[in-house]
């Protein structure tokens, strides 16, 4: 777990974000009402840059015509297509259990404390550039499992097949599998001849 | 196939060549215009200002990424220096085709309108694409005005960049009607493509019955209205009077393409002396004669669903198109929700487009 010191608390006011690039991430960070947020600024559906996207409240209406707009401000709409992502959890508000942006956790740490800690680094605190008197803001990410984001991130080119990232792939739709492994065209013949009208072949 | 690479050698790769069949290049401002438009019309402009049928499209179709602001402040796809780095250099598009949407062509007055069109296709040689030599556009036309249009497509067949002439997506009458001809004659003369592109509107609303309340609605329903340009074109006899015409369908969706090439073929033997003019089946006119772009992407929940419907379609009818840089854009190598086999891809990226626009090879 490497801990990074992106920003001071103050420099983020409330409604408020944030863009910071953290060990080769871009990564938004989001101040709702004096708390901080930390999502992946990659959306799930097509890569976009989502934490360069609007931000809005939620609209409901349990029965139509009843609207209800609440949490103004806490829902995130990606910059290319506006998929909504709940920025306290990350989840996509229209399929909440498949899409999600990777979220990460964010403390708000004095800077005394983060310079004594300095001088005895705790393990993965990465010295910043702080003094002692404002708050700062430290984001924290987990060492990313296997290689697949190694791999991904070199196989953008379509000749490879595109792909979709984070719960596409997991779902199987995946398009660069970190293993070379048969892929479902393969398995489903997909054929050019199939086609069934024009002119007979 | 697919290598995992070690994380100390991930260098981006030179991604493989595309064409991007369409690309937006927008006004600022209809300011832009000014430099293009003769005195007469300038004035005519500056004092009447522009009337088409009002209310035809939402205005949220024309949003923009909000990723896509040039740093010069102009409004996101006016700026081609911008427009080449984010999109043309990103994606590594060895040929992009302009459809600029300013209002030419729907100009209720005719001769304005054919002025209006001039100037737009003065504009895009001046200023996208003497500059950048990827670049190629669609000839913008008064195409509700046949004789005006054909008097522009003549100003500009001499000029090989551009390769196509553009439709709105709902022309006044359906696109196979007889006042259109002249139009497709002198793309046939001149090797022009006809690309109708979605949205757009002579007057008519976007469904087959009236006015929808939802932008939603709009987004979804050029399928409806190309289905209606696409049975009107097979029908009337187009590809007959005019074989070597090329139809080129973009933002319309292409899921629908293989359910109504079923109804047609059915429907056509029970009433085939209706129509003597058809020599063959309809589906058979648009698998020679008709491309579709891929943007906005037919996203089925099921990955095979999709590889069904480019089977069923004809990977050899597809291209692909970003519509950079407005909101619902696809990005060349997310777009596809399912892997297809690399050739099939060559073909709907590169080769496809390459063939159909007759243009020099540059995948190399």
């Amino acid at each position: 777990m490497a801990r990074y010191i992106v920003a001071t608390a103050d420099e983020i006011p409330p409604g408020g974000r944030k863009i910071v690039e953290v060990a080769g991430r871009s990564i938004g960070v989001f101040n709702l009402g004096g708390e901080f947020f930390a999502l992946r600024n990659r959306c799930p559906h097509q890569g976009g840059p989502l934490c360069e996207g609007k931000t809005f409240g939620l609209l409901q209406a349990r029965v139509p015509g009843a609207i209800e707009y609440s949490r103004p401000g806490e829902i995130l709409t990606c910059a290319w297509h506006g998929w909504e992502f709940d920025i306290r959890t990350g989840r996509s508000w229209c399929a909440p259990e498949r899409l999600r942006v990777r979220r990460y956790e964010v403390s708000v740490e004095p800077g005394d404390a983060l310079a004594a800690a300095a001088d005895a680094p705790a393990p993965g605190l990465v010295r910043g550039p702080y003094q002692a008197e404002p708050r700062y803001l430290v984001v924290e990410i987990a060492p990313e499992r296997g290689s697949n984001r190694a791999a991904s991130g070199a196989t953008s080119g379509h000749g490879r097949g595109g792909g979709r990232r984070g719960a596409f792939r997991r779902r199987g739709w995946s398009a660069a599998p970190t293993r070379p492994r048969p892929t479902r065209w393969r398995r489903r013949a997909y054929s050019s001849s199939r086609s069934s009208y024009g002119p007979p072949r | 196939m697919a290598t995992t690479l070690p994380r100390a050698t991930t260098e981006a790769p030179v991604r493989p060549a595309i064409i991007d069949c369409d690309i937006h290049n927008e006004l600022d401002s209809e300011r832009d215009l000014y430099p293009y438009l003769p005195a007469r019309w300038l004035d005519h402009l500056k004092t009447y200002g522009t009337r088409g049928p009002s209310g035809a499209s939402y205005p949220r179709f024309l949003n923009r990424r909000n990723d896509a602001h040039p740093p010069s402040g102009r409004e996101p796809g006016s700026d081609p220096a911008f427009t080449a780095r984010q999109l043309l250099d990103e994606w590594n598009v060895a040929y992009g085709i302009l459809n600029p949407l300013t209002g030419a062509g729907s100009q209720l007055n005719p001769e304005f309108d054919a002025a209006l069109a001039t100037a737009v296709n003065d504009w895009q040689v001046a200023e996208w694409l003497d500059p950048e030599p990827r670049l190629r556009a669609s000839i913008i036309l008064p195409f509700e005005h046949a004789d005006l249009a054909v008097a522009e497509i003549e100003r500009r067949a001499g000029d090989r960049r551009f390769v196509q002439v553009q439709f709105s997506g709902r022309p006044r009458e359906p696109m196979g009607r007889r006042k259109y001809w002249p139009i497709y004659a002198a793309c046939e003369a001149h090797g022009l493509a006809v690309m109708s592109h979605a949205f757009g509107s002579g007057g008519g609303p976007i469904t087959g019955c009236g006015w929808p309340s939802y932008y939603i609605e709009d987004h979804v329903g050029p399928a409806q209205s190309m289905q209606a340009n696409l049975i009107s074109l097979v029908v009337e006899g187009v590809f007959e009077r005019f074989p070597g015409l090329r139809v080129v369908s973009a933002e319309n969706g292409f899921g629908w393409v293989p359910s109504l090439l079923w109804r047609l073929d059915s429907a056509y033997a029970l009433l085939r002396d209706e129509t003597p003019h058809l020599a063959r089946r309809p589906s058979e006119y648009v698998r020679e004669h008709v491309w579709f772009c891929t943007q906005p992407i037919e996203e089925p929940e099921r990955p095979r669903d999709f590889l069904r419907l480019v089977e069923q379609v004809g990977a050899d009818r597809l291209i692909f198109a970003s519509d950079y840089a407005h909101w619902d854009w696809d990005a060349p190598d997310t777009a596809l929700p399912a892997r297809l086999p690399d050739e099939v891809r060559r073909k709907i990226f590169y080769e496809n487009a390459r063939d159909l626009y007759r243009l020099p090879d540059r995948a190399g």
